[in-house]
């Protein structure tokens, strides 16, 4: 009894805490599920540099930067393999724009014109300025009401404009981007506030992209992208809803199913099922796991997997009902006989999932997650809560018929471990003879029941003892049998 | 019922579905996606009506030639070469400008690389996989159990593979790394059916002095059966449900997954416990020879 109360203490702990959970904590749904994007940039060797993790901090950092200025909510930046780094994107509408943002090389020089000696033509531009010396980049507005990007040089950066434009006075400084020239002023006076600004031919958004980039600095090598993904809202919105429209309407013709076929432990599994729900999804929210087509595709086959160990253990029921065993000893036998196979099944979903998490790219990861909390889960319900609910049920005495659990006594009997001697035994009229004296049996156990009081009385030592007895009377009566 | 003693008839049921399979696979291969490949895929909805011919000829004007469109309704899906972040800038704005707004649910671009690996891992995965239920299964039951799961699983892998190959010639179905994932939730799900009439073997071996291997096989498995189908068929149902209400996004993926759950029932039920079967007796053969 001791143990019952612990058992029901632990399942309204860990339902309160789920609902809990689930009233709180929001559902993190993947872009597939809620549109955006997912980029994977490579970061390219160049001459001067080789990229190694230091670099690769580098590059992380800049992006990471540049995301902040596109003011996504729950951006996920972070590095990947030993070149790579993995942005996503969730509910991001303009994805041109953010790739462009993200994945642009983003070199800002200032050069000044080399002239040749002899014709004063210009022949080349030299580098005087990089984004390094710079501090700040804004969008503002010129005399004429055009957008314009004001930049901010930090100290040093200052000071070398202030030098390169006294020397400059009348002459062209251009401003390079990437190496494309984007606008080329003439320099009236020498500038020495340290503040500048670049005109070209912007809209406002350009002028935005520009200053963000400028801003977030320039990376300090090249990347390419190598892999993307971007999911429109509409379809990811379609998704969704049409997922947990099928996934109801499987739910409930499974429930219906069960209900049929189980009749009274089907309902219990029913029950036990909306709580494995409650529980899984309070789970996914807790870690959080970021739910994804495939990973809701995980969850359905472990909905599977737990209305499984529910039809394991109610089949094993009804096959020691079958044989004539008393309810409340058939229930603690379905249950222990079911277990190892429970387990064992289990166990080998389980190594699947692992193998699938740890070497799986990030969709099969988020499928490998959900199902393997869906089988531990299914496990904890099908074994604590269903047990629970069908103790409290088989105790009373209005659900003590048969009939409740779909058992008609001696059908199938000779599928059971009684096995028949002869090869030919899969005949009618032995399974026949067996139904009438198994249903016959029933009775007298039930009798025999009545007497000695509930089962409750007995320790579960005792009453395995008293199931052991009831086994190997009836062996006896089988070989008393025979020999006659 | 005899399961079991009719077990040739099993194989030859698994052989005539899994014939054709391997034939298509050997002639056509499986249609890989842009997962494997590397290259771009557009999945787009043009506000107005637009022919294929005249977005061809779009796509031509970008130098994008050896293109495959597809038509479904008002949603064309376009595959091609990996296109770098200007290539596709380019290639969105012709369109618009010369197609009217159009909607684009989906642009996913994969680098050669990236396939590369990927193909690399899927089969890693499946091995690994494979290979961790062998050791498990040896300790847990005895190697012949192992491998005879093994081979079952194997079955269901050459069934959901090979009706792929055939459905990759008759309805452009293509394999991505969904289908990976749908191959190796079947591993677990067949090997999990596998398990429970092993165990239900290994429970009633202790008949085994009164009766044979064969029988003790049968009975288990008859023992088992109901419970094999009556879960698969719950799965079925919730798998049927998202294919007629569900997303077609993930359309073939449900399909891939209903095919490997029907066919990890079958082999589970008629092929796993038959060559453990057979494995015995020819064993038992090979000791009355030796002596």
């Amino acid at each position: 009894m001791k143990f019952k109360g612990l058992r029901w203490g632990i399942i309204f702990i860990v339902l309160a805490v789920a609902i809990a959970i689930n009233y709180l904590m929001p559902l993190k749904e993947g872009l597939d599920l809620q549109g955006g994007m997912e980029v994977v940039l490579e970061a390219q060797n160049t001459k001067n540099i080789t990229v190694n993790k230091e670099v690769m901090q580098g590059v992380k950092a800049v992006i990471e930067n540049r995301v902040n200025g596109l003011g996504v909510s729950e951006p996920l930046i972070q590095l990947k393999g030993n070149n790579s780094v993995l942005v996503q994107l969730p509910g991001i509408k303009d994805y041109q724009n953010a790739l462009n943002v993200i994945g642009k090389t983003a070199f800002l020089e200032f050069k000044e014109p080399i002239y040749d000696t002899a014709t004063g033509q210009i022949t080349g531009w030299k580098t005087v300025l990089t984004g390094a010396d710079l501090q700040d980049a804004k969008v503002g507005y010129d005399s004429n009401n055009r957008p314009v990007v004001d930049i901010t040089f930090n100290s040093e950066g200052a000071k070398k404009f202030a030098e390169v434009t006294a020397n400059n006075i009348d002459k062209p400084l251009a401003i390079f981007l990437d190496n494309k020239e984007i606008s080329a002023p003439i320099v009236k006076e020498a500038i020495t506030g340290g503040k500048a600004q670049i005109s070209g031919n912007f809209t406002l958004q350009s002028a935005k992209e520009l200053a963000i980039q400028i801003k977030a600095g320039a990376l300090p090598v090249p990347v390419k992208l190598v892999e993307q993904r971007v999911v429109g809202p509409t379809i990811g919105k379609d998704a969704v809803d049409s997922g947990w429209k099928a996934g109801f309407i499987g739910l409930l013709l499974v429930a219906i199913f069960m209900v049929l076929y189980y009749r009274l432990p089907g309902l219990i599994a029913d029950l036990a099922l909306v709580l494995y729900g409650v529980i899984v999804l309070a789970i996914f929210k807790f870690i959080p796991v970021t739910l994804t087509l495939p990973g809701i595709a995980g969850f359905i086959l472990s909905i599977g997997m737990a209305v499984d160990a529910n039809i394991l253990i109610f089949e094993r029921l009804k096959e020691e009902l079958r044989k004539g065993i008393p309810l409340i000893s058939a229930m603690d036998l379905g249950f222990k006989r079911a277990l190892p196979a429970i387990i064992d099944s289990n166990a080998s979903t389980l190594i699947t999932t692992a193998v699938l998490f740890t070497w799986g790219s990030s969709i099969i990861k988020g499928f490998a997650v959900t199902l393997a909390i869906g089988v531990i889960v299914s496990f904890f319900t099908a074994v604590i809560i269903s047990r629970a609910l069908m103790d409290l049920v088989v105790h009373i005495e209005f659900f003590k018929k048969l009939g409740f659990y779909g058992a008609r006594v001696g059908i199938n009997a000779s599928i059971t471990d009684e096995v028949p001697d002869e090869p030919g035994v899969f005949s009618s009229e032995v399974s026949k003879s067996k139904a009438k004296m198994s249903s016959s049996l029933v009775q007298e156990v039930k009798e025999d029941e009545g007497e000695r009081g509930s089962a409750e009385v007995f320790s579960s030592g005792e009453k395995e003892k008293k199931q052991e007895k009831v086994l190997t009377s009836r062996k006896d009566r089988r070989a008393k049998r025979r020999r006659k | 019922m005899n399961i079991i003693g009719l077990r040739k008839w099993f194989y030859g049921l698994s052989l005539l579905i899994i014939l054709p399979g391997v034939v298509s696979l050997i002639l056509f291969g499986l249609k890989p996606s842009i997962d494997f490949t590397g290259g771009t895929m557009i999945q787009m909805r043009p506000e107005n009506p637009v022919s294929i011919s005249i977005l061809r000829s779009v796509l031509e004007s970008n130098n994008l030639k050896d293109t495959m469109i597809q038509q479904s309704g008002n949603s064309f899906i376009i595959r091609t070469k990996p296109l770098s972040i200007e290539e596709q800038k380019a290639l969105v704005s012709s369109l618009e400008s010369k197609l009217g707004k159009i909607s684009f649910d989906k642009i996913d671009m994969i680098g050669p690389t990236v396939s590369a690996e990927l193909v690399r891992q899927a089969i890693i995965l499946v091995f690994v996989a494979a290979f961790l239920i062998i050791v498990y299964l040896s300790f847990r039951y005895k190697p012949v159990f192992a491998i005879c799961g093994v081979i079952a699983l194997l079955h269901d892998v050459l069934v959901i593979t090979g009706l792929f190959s055939i459905f990759g010639v008759l309805f452009h179905a293509e394999v991505d790394s969904l289908f990976v994932t749908a191959v190796l939730s079947t591993i677990g799900y067949s090997m999990h059916d596998s398990i429970i009439i092993f165990d239900r073997i290994r429970e009633n071996m202790k008949f085994i002095k009164k009766h044979s291997f064969e029988e003790i096989a049968n009975f288990s498995t008859l023992q088992t059966i109901s419970r094999s189908i009556n879960t698969s068929f719950t799965v079925v149902l919730v798998l049927l449900s998202l294919l007629i209400f569900g997303s077609p996004v993930i359309k073939w993926f449900i399909v891939a997954l209903l095919i490997g759950i029907i066919s990890g029932t079958y082999s589970s039920i008629f092929n796993a416990t038959a060559l453990v079967v057979d494995w015995t007796n020819f064993r038992k053969k090979m000791k009355e020879k030796s002596k």
